[in-house]
């Protein structure tokens, strides 16, 4: 279910470049869910989007990022933060250091692997100078991107959250229910 | 069995993906062109179109007497100069990144095959930096594939411009 929202999320919004909610949805499914389930959704996201857009060197980025998020967004629900302020304070400051990297990354990617059609290849000429020069052209859209996902995560971190909660309430059996319950009690006594 | 077999998809997906990212291909090699691109004087620069394996159109433009400009011009008003005044035949639709070129000289690509006009420029501000960027070594002159559109990429004194049918 969270890798078709993935996809429908990220499809929903691919007009609009670097805007999205894959990064959201991502760390609320790791937060609320676990890796169990986070990390077979995100890398269906990543073979579901293979298959619309094929191959190419963004995959290498897809797969290195959004398996980070979700592992950083699981280590931050490990913490058993008990103020909710600052469990919102940081999960937008992750999301938003996450989210600079990402413009790193795909830029580190780019520069140095390409991809001919038949397979990739490594490219180390002018690593530095090429870096840079590719990283200015995009840091419009890196901006957009941190700025879109600072807002998305302060306004609806929380409230996902809840209602992640709430469905856990409804889906989780009864004896699963009752040790998701023990863990909320020790985390919060 | 069902954690179990949700685990199985899970490293098969992992494994599938790992396999598609093993796969290699030597770099891209740059091209060279011989004796097509012309002497240009202080103020020229030179547009030219492969049409055809061998077949090239070759434009000269002096940017200050043909088209009143002072050190520099945008390339897509080159274009649309060569267009109105030396009836170079440009196919070309508005985007909301700029003019995207469909088609241009006797470069008609099949869009069902991945083709596309490339665009080159000898001008290192507007060249491409990412990894095996298309590179065409002219003599002298070193043209990249443009990291920019046509409505963006200005051309400077002593630029020169290509394009090529190539496909994806």
């Amino acid at each position: 279910m969270y890798a078709a929202l993935l996809v429908g999320g990220k499809e929903a919004l691919a007009a609009l470049p670097n805007i999205e909610v894959v990064t959201v949805f991502t760390a609320i499914c790791a937060f609320s869910w676990g890796l169990a389930v986070v990390l077979p959704a995100v890398n269906v996201f990543i073979a579901v989007d293979m298959a619309i857009w094929g191959v190419n060197t963004w995959l290498i980025s897809y797969f290195i990022y959004w398996n980070l998020v979700a592992i950083c967004f699981w280590a931050l629900s490990k913490a058993n933060l008990r103020k909710k302020w600052l469990e919102l304070a940081l999960a937008t400051l992750l999301a938003t250091l996450l989210t600079a990297f990402f413009g790193v990354l795909t830029t580190a990617v780019d520069t140095v692997v390409g991809f001919t059609g038949r397979g990739f290849f490594i490219d180390f000429d002018d690593l530095f100078k090429r870096f840079a020069a590719l990283y200015a052209t995009g840091v419009p859209f890196f901006v957009t991107h941190v700025v879109c996902n600072f807002v998305l995560f302060a306004v609806a971190f929380l409230p996902l959250e809840r209602l992640n909660y709430k469905a856990k309430l409804r889906i989780l059996p009864q004896d699963e229910l009752t040790n998701e319950l023990n863990s909320l009690t020790n985390k919060y006594t | 069995m069902k954690r179990f077999n949700k685990t199985l998809i899970c490293i098969l997906l992992v494994a599938l993906m790992l396999c598609v990212l093993a796969s290699c291909d030597d770099k891209p090699q740059p091209k060279t062109l011989s004796d097509v691109i012309p002497e240009l004087g202080e103020h020229e620069v030179a547009v030219i179109i492969q049409n055809g394996e061998g077949d090239y159109a070759v434009y000269v433009v002096d940017l200050v007497e043909d088209m009143d400009a002072t050190s520099s011009s945008l390339c897509s008003v080159l274009l649309t100069y060569l267009q109105n005044n030396k009836e170079l035949y440009i196919d070309w639709s508005l985007s909301e990144y700029g003019r995207f070129i469909n088609a241009i000289g006797g470069i008609t690509p099949d869009t069902s095959k991945n083709e596309y006009v490339e665009v080159f420029t000898s001008n290192p501000d507007y060249q491409g930096t990412w990894a095996g960027v298309s590179t065409i070594e002219a003599g002298d002159i070193t043209l990249k594939s443009a990291s920019v559109g046509v409505s963006i990429m200005h051309v400077r004194f002593g630029d020169v411009i290509y394009f090529e049918l190539s496909s994806y």
